[in-house]
């Protein structure tokens, strides 16, 4: 196996806070790998150590084979990267922003032309080249600013936030595009998010990050068997407050009566487990008016190890703070 | 290496060709200040005894070589505040993470001032031959070469301040109380002769000063600076526009290489 990105211990104090807290993980190349946890989790103080713009307090990271310490400007060279907040300049147009970004990489003449037609019309904004940013839309910004970081080829992609503050719909679009440009180009990406949906959807590995430090690392579907249940819900025309006592099927974790004449079971697989529910309730002769099940997501896996929600966790002024920010910019 | 600092130079003069609102509000600012400052002390300080004190030049003669300078220096310094709009709207993040070197990278947008700034002060020369007779064009290269010399100066420490700070209302201030005394203090508006002696050494210490009395030279043929102090010659005072010059652009380079994103 190859490793793009190698971190070992990574460790960032700004003066006595401690953002990232000996951090540890491995990216292979060509994978898409996350960090997935709520904002001030240190998330971006990793992007931002990882491409060279913050020194790290202790530890090491080895990005496409070279030190960030050591040799910034070799790390420089071989990545892209998307930050969370705007970068473009709003007064040129999206082809002159791309312009300026290929020469500050060292491209020029008939190469810089083919680069810069390939990677406008891979984010179709092509049409768009010769606008001035300031009249971009937010997702045809972020499609810019992801065509700009992939301009010179770059092995590792870093993607702070992707879709912040994006409306679904744009979302989804960028997902697209992020997903075309694995199947594409091969590039390895490393992206932040606090979107559970995103992490699920678009990463092959995911690390969940809390307060600076990695509490789960794996695919998807190995972080939410750490749950291990799919969780059932029945709705019956009565409820007796022993209900749960007489239902005794295997694989069951727990029962609990939720409002509403509601039970929910969580089962080890409810494919199974529902049939069972069923044939129990018809015996003791109550009427199930309503079936569903759900799958753990991400967020019960959050819940599971933090005890608390990723949206609790979140400080929610400070986004707002971000969302208007980001909102006025893009006016 | 220089199509670091070229591409830069590039991007500077493409957002300032893409402000015309600004380029417009510039002109109408200069001609203002030319046509209600400038003639009016012109009329004012008419007659023989007033052209003995500009060493025979009448006020307007006097004046628009200094305003040449004067206006290449404010927009040159107000240039650094570019580096601070980039650092809220993000752009500085671009640069800095590109492998480009950023000492190549600054240079490149101090020249890119420069030139914008050199612009902007040619502008107010233009009106300046219109309005006078007196300035002889033959001394419009060197000139040129003068203001080209400081706008890189005050340019560079512009963008050394500016990477210190993060509002451009910080900004301002320092400006506002640094452009206002050195251009009282440059010569630009009165001959220093008459000064006291304190003024006068205060006004040897800023490089502006020699700015103005090498534009006034070049453009005039007068230099009322070597009255005062006669071993000022022009090659001396374009030694010491040019060491400062090149002094603050090196210190630019340096404190932006310091710059980190927050």
């Amino acid at each position: 196996m190859e490793w793009d990105i190698i971190v070992e211990n990574l460790v960032k104090r700004y003066g006595i806070v401690e953002a990232v807290k000996g951090v540890s993980f491995h990216v292979a190349r060509g994978e898409i790998f996350g960090f997935l946890g709520p904002n001030g989790a240190g998330k971006t103080t990793t992007i931002h150590i990882l491409a060279t713009l913050l020194k790290p307090t202790s530890g090491k990271a080895i990005v496409a084979g070279y030190d960030v310490i050591i040799e910034p400007d070799k790390v420089r060279r071989n990545i892209g990267v998307v930050f969370q907040d705007p970068s473009l300049d709003d007064n040129l147009t999206g082809y002159e922003n791309l312009y300026i970004h290929g020469r500050l990489y060292g491209l020029n003449g008939q190469k810089l032309k083919e680069r810069m037609e390939e990677v406008l019309k891979f984010v179709d904004l092509w049409e768009f080249r010769d606008r001035v940013v300031r009249t971009y839309s937010g997702g045809m910004r972020r499609r810019l600013e992801i065509a700009r970081a992939m301009l010179h080829t770059p092995k590792i992609l870093f993607l702070d936030e992707p879709t912040l503050g994006l409306d679904p719909q744009t979302r989804i679009h960028i997902w697209e595009y992020i997903k075309g440009l694995k199947r594409r180009y091969g590039t390895t990406i490393f992206l932040t998010t606090h979107y559970m949906e995103e992490a699920e959807l678009l990463c092959d590995r995911v690390a969940i990050i809390d307060h600076g430090k990695i509490i789960a690392l794996g695919t998807s579907e190995e972080l939410k068997s750490m749950i291990g249940s799919d969780i059932v819900y029945v709705k019956l025309s009565k409820v007796d407050s022993d209900i749960c006592s007489r239902i005794f099927i295997e694989g069951l974790n727990s029962c609990k009566i939720i409002e509403e004449g509601t039970i929910a079971l969580q089962v080890r697989k409810a494919s199974e487990a529902i049939p069972a529910i069923l044939s129990y309730l018809d015996r003791f002769e109550i009427k199930v008016l309503e079936v569903s099940y759900r799958r753990p997501t991400l967020n019960d896996v959050f819940i599971h190890l933090t005890g608390r929600e990723m949206r609790d966790a979140e400080g929610s002024h400070l986004e707002i703070a971000r969302m208007i920010h980001r909102a006025r910019m893009r006016r | 290496m220089l199509e670091y600092v070229y591409i830069m130079t590039y991007r500077q003069i493409k957002r300032f060709w893409r402000a015309k609102s600004r380029i417009a509000g510039m002109i109408i600012n200069n001609i203002l200040w030319l046509l209600f400052f400038g003639l009016g002390w012109a009329y004012t300080l008419r007659g023989p005894q007033f052209q003995m004190l500009f060493k025979g030049l009448d006020y307007l003669a006097f004046l628009l070589p200094a305003t040449f300078a004067t206006s290449i220096f404010q927009a040159s310094f107000m240039g650094g505040i570019s580096v601070i709009w980039d650092k809220q709207f993000g752009f500085l993040k671009e640069v800095l993470v590109a492998p480009a070197p950023r000492s190549l990278t600054i240079l490149g947008r101090a020249l890119g001032d420069a030139i914008t700034s050199i612009a902007n002060g040619l502008i107010m020369l233009a009106l300046g031959f219109v309005l006078s007779s007196k300035l002889n064009p033959q001394g419009l290269p060197i000139a040129i070469a003068i203001g080209f010399v400081m706008a890189i100066g005050f340019t560079s420490m512009g963008i050394a301040i500016a990477s210190t700070m993060r509002s451009p209302e910080g900004f301002q201030l320092i400006v506002g109380t640094i452009t206002m005394p050195m251009t009282l203090l440059s010569g630009s508006m009165f001959p220093l002769n008459m000064v006291p002696n304190w003024m006068q050494i205060l006004a040897l210490v800023s490089p502006l000063t020699y700015a103005v009395d090498l534009c006034r030279y070049y453009l005039t043929g007068v230099s009322l600076l070597n009255t005062v102090y006669p071993w000022l010659i022009q090659e001396m005072e374009i030694v010491l526009l040019l060491a400062t010059s090149l002094i603050l652009a090196f210190i630019a380079m340096k404190m932006f290489e310091k710059t980190t994103i927050e």
